[in-house]
């Protein structure tokens, strides 16, 4: 049967919600998930019992928080009960997956008020239950069980990167210091204070060439989007935000399975589906919150994304062509590396901070921005997610 | 050698694979034959990384090399490097066995 494209109502963001990102004693994953959404929901003016669905993106909330049904307990708590719930899971995608799947609801039609929302309470744990829980991501037969660790996947493809274009150790490096930058200017951020190439490169190794600078916090956090058509959005604010473009896809599990490591294949199909439906180059872009899971994940993303050619990402960086003030402002917000990443929750802050910019009211403004693009990425390229906003 | 039994040689295209694969990862056919992986097996060093943080389970082979092998039959396949061998991008490997705790174990 001929595949026909379905027509798609334009959509709209209407409101955002994030808690702080940080080490949150007294929260719990679902008081952080509450807290999230009535902020999203204060800020779209929409009166609550009019949210239709809720999809509710996180990761590791049953081995590291011990909660199951996420989603219909936060239906409960924000008192909205009946209505249809669903978790989605992509690993550190899983908030790009969640606001990916509000998006489609309100494209097709099926809703018209959608709640997307993404989770993760880390920080009570000991570490080794969060580093087994996030490996959980990798292939277990085909590569965890030469004791390969998530940062030895990412240390793998840094060297593999260096090796193929001559990235440098400073230019990767960079990155963090840049993201740590960004984040003091940012509230909500975990980490607000600066760093150096030379701090980063000599703090401890985790797996050569990975070191405890070139990784991100364990991070608690909630952040939540309301998503309506467009068409109705200016009755609820003075400032909505369209959701031009969405991409999804998937890649391989195993960094065996993949001929080139220094790409991940579901970033640029993702990006691929997002460009074409929005009708917008890599070029049209002026912000964007990407995937520094570890610095070389940056390096990579901006590549993969088409902000740059393939090898160019290290020089780039190096020259600060992804400064505020550069050709394309990159994780203005800090970034995963400094604001944190409680990873279900990831996706979704992203999406915060590019509303926050495309709105002129991010705490590190990037002058004249009109277009951003969010991009999550789970597991070592398993899933990846690309969202891209405009200005209304 | 001990060959762990989840890991058979597709007849098709000679990578190595799991038992759990329904169609082959490398050459994309459905798996209608499979064979014991061979003893000998060469390829070179495509990425590697020292974990010095390793997992609970592997805390005491700390610090240990893992490689990425692209095999000669343009397969690719995780290992260990023998303890104590430095790794080099692009040098030839062999495998050396099958451990059944970490899988392939290669060496210079």
């Amino acid at each position: 049967m001929k595949k026909s494209s379905p027509k798609l109502r334009k959509v709209a963001i209407i409101g955002v919600g994030s808690t702080p990102f940080g080490k949150l004693t007294n929260d719990t994953i679902v008081s952080m998930s509450v807290s999230a959404c009535e902020d999203a929901i204060s800020d779209s003016n929409l009166a609550r019992e009019e949210i239709e669905a809720v999809y509710l993106g996180n990761y590791v909330g049953e081995r590291l928080a011990s909660e199951g049904v996420l989603a219909p307990k936060l239906a409960n708590r924000l008192g909205i009960t009946g209505i249809p719930t669903t978790k989605v899971e992509g690993a550190c995608a899983s908030g790009g997956l969640a606001l990916r799947q509000a998006f489609l609801s309100v494209a097709l039609g099926l809703h018209n008020f959608v709640l997307a929302v993404g989770v993760e309470k880390m920080t009570t744990s000991p570490t080794d239950a969060v580093t087994s829980a996030l490996a959980t991501a990798g292939d277990t037969t085909l590569e965890m069980r030469t004791g390969l660790t998530f940062p030895g996947s990412f240390a793998m493809i840094m060297q593999a990167h260096m090796a193929k274009y001559g990235t440098t150790r400073e230019q990767v490096a960079m990155v963090s210091v840049k993201n740590h930058e960004n984040g003091i200017n940012n509230d909500k951020a975990m980490f607000r204070k600066a760093t150096n190439i030379e701090e980063v490169i000599t703090s401890r190794s985790i797996a050569e060439p990975i070191r405890l600078f070139d990784c991100p916090p364990i991070t608690d956090g909630a952040a939540a989007a309301i998503l309506c058509p467009m068409d109705i959005a200016h009755q609820f604010v003075q400032n909505p935000i369209e959701l031009i473009g969405s991409g999804h896809a998937s890649g391989p599990v195993s960094l065996t399975e993949s001929d080139d490591i220094t790409s991940f294949s579901a970033s640029v199909r993702a990006a691929n589906e997002a460009y074409k439906m929005a009708d917008l180059t890599p070029q049209d872009i002026d912000v964007a919150e990407v995937h520094d899971c570890f610095t070389i994940a940056e390096i990579v993303a901006i590549e993969d994304l088409g902000f740059f050619p393939k090898g160019n990402g290290g020089p780039a960086t190096e020259q600060g062509s992804t400064g505020l003030n550069g050709e394309i402002a990159v994780n203005p917000s800090g970034g995963l590396l400094a604001k944190g990443h409680p990873v279900g929750a990831t996706g979704l802050a992203q999406a915060y901070e590019i509303v926050q910019q495309l709105r002129e009211t991010s705490s590190n403004q990037v002058d004249g921005a009109t277009v951003g693009l969010a991009h999550n990425l789970g597991g070592s390229g398993a899933v990846a997610t690309v969202n891209i906003f405009k200005k209304v | 050698m001990t060959t762990k039994s989840e890991w058979r040689q597709c007849e098709a295209c000679t990578a190595i694979i799991l038992r759990e694969h329904a169609v082959c990862p490398n050459c994309n056919e459905e798996i209608d034959a499979t064979a014991d992986i061979p003893k000998e097996l060469t390829g070179t060093i495509t990425a590697f990384t020292t974990i010095h943080i390793a997992p609970e389970k592997y805390r005491e082979d700390a610090p240990y090399t893992v490689v990425l092998v692209r095999l000669d039959n343009n397969t690719n396949v995780m290992g260990r490097l023998l303890h104590g061998q430095s790794p080099v991008q692009g040098s030839s490997v062999h495998l050396d066995y099958f451990s059944a705790e970490n899988g392939p174990i290669f060496s210079v």
